[in-house]
């Protein structure tokens, strides 16, 4: 059985979708559309009617609704739950007695947090965007190592599947502990920003493993899945 | 298919679904001969262009007659991606790809565009799509004309000879599945094509 990402194309990429009751990261440089991808992740279980979870660390909710309305997003839907756990954010929201806020400072509280959640109700999809930030909060490797793996196991228990983003630099933690990795990349190429996207890791399947070309258009990400992009590491 | 042009035709004979018909030639000599064959097949064809040359050609064909994929509006000469896209994607009655866009030669490498134009060729093979393309030989080298003829179906050589004043242009099929030929006369006027008389 495989789940939707939301893009149709990604799914053909993913031989069917991803499994689900893992846990995935998407990779990209700032600008790669990579919130915009974990959206059309949840906004699709949203739509089938599932109970998905977003929670920010890096962006405010309320930009985020106005960004996502403007690619025909609504994310304001019961069944949609954004917490918006920015650092920088006043402290007036309050979850299962936590302020959002403290959870970018902690990922043990985080932790805490969201598997509270679950077992409260059932969530199929949840996004934590980006994870970048809860690297931060730990400083020695082993204990976050260890962190981040009962993270996913206590996710991995109440079946839900769980996508990570994060930018590039110093992710081989969690690329080697979670089930996929997804990559957006960036090329330039004569002035005009070229971008593919490319699945560096899926367990449990076969996939399609050239970089393919995709644009961040007016209805979120397309990808060309049939086409190559005629560039650098490609050649 | 046919191109339009009676000697042309007889010498290349019908051209098939999923062909690719390779025109080597210098600068646009012999555009006339894609242009007669989208006159002739007006309501089948695609045409990727440049916006100056799609000025030309809508002085020629009235708008919806043919299809107008065109450098720099439907897609930037980086993106060769949308082109194959686009190929991969013509409606099922535009079963004729006209390709005229000799500045990505000069915009990529040629490795990468012999690339870009094997791919091409797939789509049109796959699809039953007549794929018909320009190529200046003075944009590549011998290795890479070669790798293009490799590609194609059906290769039309054009050369033009200067004796002093006098310019002398003939024509030839350098490649087929009917049969390869020597040079003929190629007279160009007025927009209109002749292949005349066996040279040499």
């Amino acid at each position: 059985m495989r789940i939707s990402t939301g893009v149709e194309e990604l799914d053909k990429m993913l031989h069917g979708g991803l499994i689900p009751g893992r846990a995935y990261l998407v990779k990209g440089g700032p600008g790669s559309g990579k919130t915009t991808l974990t959206i059309h992740f949840l906004i699709e279980g949203a739509k089938k009617g599932e109970k998905v979870l977003y929670v920010s660390l890096e962006e405010p909710v309320d930009i985020l609704k106005e960004d996502m309305k403007k690619l025909g997003f609504n994310i304001d839907v019961p069944n949609f739950v954004a917490i918006d756990a920015t650092p920088v954010k006043q402290k007036r929201s309050i979850f299962e007695a936590e302020h959002f806020e403290e959870f970018a400072k902690d990922f043990k509280r985080l932790v805490d947090a969201i598997v509270n959640r679950l077992k409260g109700e059932k969530y199929t999809r949840i996004v934590i965007d980006p994870i970048t930030m809860l690297r931060l909060t730990i400083r020695d490797e082993l204990e976050y190592r260890r962190m981040f793996i009962g993270f996913l196991k206590e996710v991995a228990r109440y079946d839900a599947t769980l996508v990570l983003t994060s930018e590039f630099y110093n992710t081989d933690i969690e690329d080697y502990l979670v089930s996929g990795v997804i990559e957006l990349r960036e090329v330039e190429e004569g002035g005009k920003t070229l971008r593919g996207i490319k699945i560096v890791k899926f367990r449990g399947s076969a996939f399609d493993e050239s970089l393919r070309p995709y644009k961040i258009t007016d209805e979120g990400i397309k990808v060309y899945h049939k086409e190559s992009i005629f560039r650098g590491s490609d050649e | 298919m046919r191109i339009g042009i009676p000697k042309l035709d007889e010498l290349l004979g019908e051209i098939e679904l999923g062909s690719t018909v390779l025109i080597e030639t210098i600068g646009e000599i012999g555009i006339e001969i894609a242009i007669e064959a989208l006159k002739r097949n007006k309501e089948k064809s695609a045409v990727f262009l440049t916006p100056r040359l799609k000025k030309r050609l809508e002085h020629i064909f009235e708008l919806g007659e043919v299809v107008y994929l065109t450098l720099g509006e439907d897609f930037a000469p980086q993106e060769l991606f949308k082109v194959t896209h686009a190929l991969r994607e013509l409606p099922e009655d535009r079963f004729i790809a006209v390709f005229l866009i000799q500045p990505l030669l000069i915009f990529h490498p040629s490795q990468r565009v012999y690339r870009f134009f094997a791919e091409l060729s797939d789509i049109a093979n796959a699809r039953g799509i007549i794929l018909m393309t320009m190529i200046d030989k003075r944009l590549v080298d011998e290795r890479t004309l070669a790798t293009f003829e490799e590609s194609a179906t059906h290769v039309i050589d054009i050369v033009e000879v200067i004796q002093g004043f006098k310019i002398i242009r003939g024509l030839r099929i350098k490649k087929s599945p009917k049969k390869i030929s020597g040079f003929y006369k190629l007279k160009i006027k007025d927009g209109n094509v002749e292949v005349g008389e066996l040279l040499g």
